[in-house]
């Protein structure tokens, strides 16, 4: 039974990205100047498309204005697990598994409205920030990770490749060094060196996923 | 039996983030004309709407359809919009006369209908959605024959009932939008 609750609750859009239109900027562009013309179709955007035999706009009816696209902020919270490896400076690469959460804010430009209602993880495809703690590892000698923080960019916009760089940070141990993300959707690829305070210096490479539940918020252009 | 449920899960998920919500065409805040429509203008019965509505203004359309065998001439001498107290002065547009109709399309696709009047009102239609104006005036005084008639005032009302435009009732859930020109 509880399977099949579960089932339900994701079958119905778990991962589903909220989209909150905003007012702002709403009006579509027109030129007034222009009388209606009826008519240059519109595509499934809203933007001019192929040429028809005019028909006639009835009383009452309004020129469909052209789209002119829309920015967006999305905000995502969610977890990450995490397999991996790590080698201390002189020894061997070690297995260990981690836990963390993700906070992310991304930023979003898109030529053509509502874009971002039939994606389900990422629907902002543009660059941004995400802030990351590890709070589990199943290395027992492990203290509680570090945190980082990332800026990312798109690398393929139709297929949400991103990119990112940044810091970790594990202010416990006083260790700081880069880190480098690779992700497809919520599947990703991470590198990071870290060195300081008493312990050498650590190279760590793992793979991962990291599903979110994202909010974003949506304006016209 | 947790590995059949940890399968049941996954295939789950994976359905999940390949069923994506129906994506619907964005729909616009257009402006309306309110109450009352029909004018009387000499030998033509006027009606007029908001056949444009953007970011940089409105415009106002008006059929004409002329009284069978009468004989005169109608247009528009100019309009005022009052909107958030500010005065916008539009300049007139051009006298038809009686029996006449509006041409659309190149050849060879051309259609003819009832002869229309088109009165640009270019205003920030924007940065007065933005300020939350919602309501307009437009006073339009009319002419016939070359003499101006009355002013003739028509209440607009900007409208926005949904981001999305649904292409059928079932599909909706809030009040009907207003009317758009679609494929």
């Amino acid at each position: 039974v509880r399977a099949l609750v579960l089932v339900a609750m994701l079958s119905t859009g778990c991962f589903h990205t909220t989209v909150v239109h905003l007012e702002r900027n709403a009006p579509g562009v027109i030129d007034v100047q222009t009388p209606p013309r009826t008519m240059v179709t519109t595509s499934w955007h809203g933007e001019a498309g192929s040429t028809h035999a005019p028909s006639v706009l009835a009383v009452g009816e309004v020129e469909r204005p052209g789209d002119p696209g829309e920015r967006s902020i999305t905000l995502a919270f969610g977890g990450w697990a995490a397999y991996g490896w790590d080698r201390v400076k002189g020894g061997e690469f070690d297995g260990r598994g981690r836990l963390g959460a993700e906070l992310a804010i991304l930023y979003g430009s898109e030529d053509h409205s509502h874009s971002a209602d039939m994606m389900f993880i990422y629907p902002a495809l543009g660059p941004g920030l995400y802030l990351g703690w590890n709070w589990y590892d199943s290395r027992e000698d492990a203290t509680v990770g570090p945190l980082y923080l990332e800026v990312a960019s798109p690398m393929i916009r139709e297929h949400a490749v991103r990119a990112a760089a940044g810091v970790a940070w594990d202010p416990d141990d006083d260790r700081v060094g880069p880190q480098l993300t690779l992700s497809f959707l919520g599947i990703y690829l991470r590198g990071s060196l870290m060195w300081g305070g008493e312990l050498p210096r650590t190279f760590m490479v793992e793979w991962g996923a990291a599903p979110e539940l994202p909010v974003t918020f949506t304006w016209s252009k | 039996m947790s590995v059949v449920r940890l399968a049941i899960l996954g295939l789950a998920a994976l359905a999940s983030v390949a069923t994506s919500a129906p994506m619907r065409p964005r729909a616009f805040p257009l402006w309306r004309v309110t109450g009352a429509q029909l004018l009387q203008a000499g030998c033509a019965r006027l009606t007029p709407w908001v056949s444009k509505s953007g970011k940089t203004g409105l415009g106002v359309s008006w059929q004409l359809d002329w009284q069978p065998g009468a004989a005169c001439k109608v247009g528009v001498a100019g309009a005022t919009l009052t909107i958030a107290g500010q005065q916008v002065q539009v300049p007139g547009v051009a006298e038809l006369s009686a029996g006449a109709t509006t041409t659309i399309g190149e050849p060879p696709d051309v259609v003819t209908v009832p002869a229309r009047l088109y009165l640009p009102v270019p205003f920030d239609g924007e940065a007065s959605w933005n300020a939350g104006v919602r309501e307009a005036t437009l006073d339009v005084v009319m002419t016939v024959d070359g003499a101006p008639t009355a002013p003739t005032r028509l209440v607009l009302r900007h409208e926005w009932p949904d981001p999305h435009e649904y292409r059928n009732r079932d599909e909706r859930r809030h009040p009907a939008p207003v009317s758009q020109v679609k494929p």
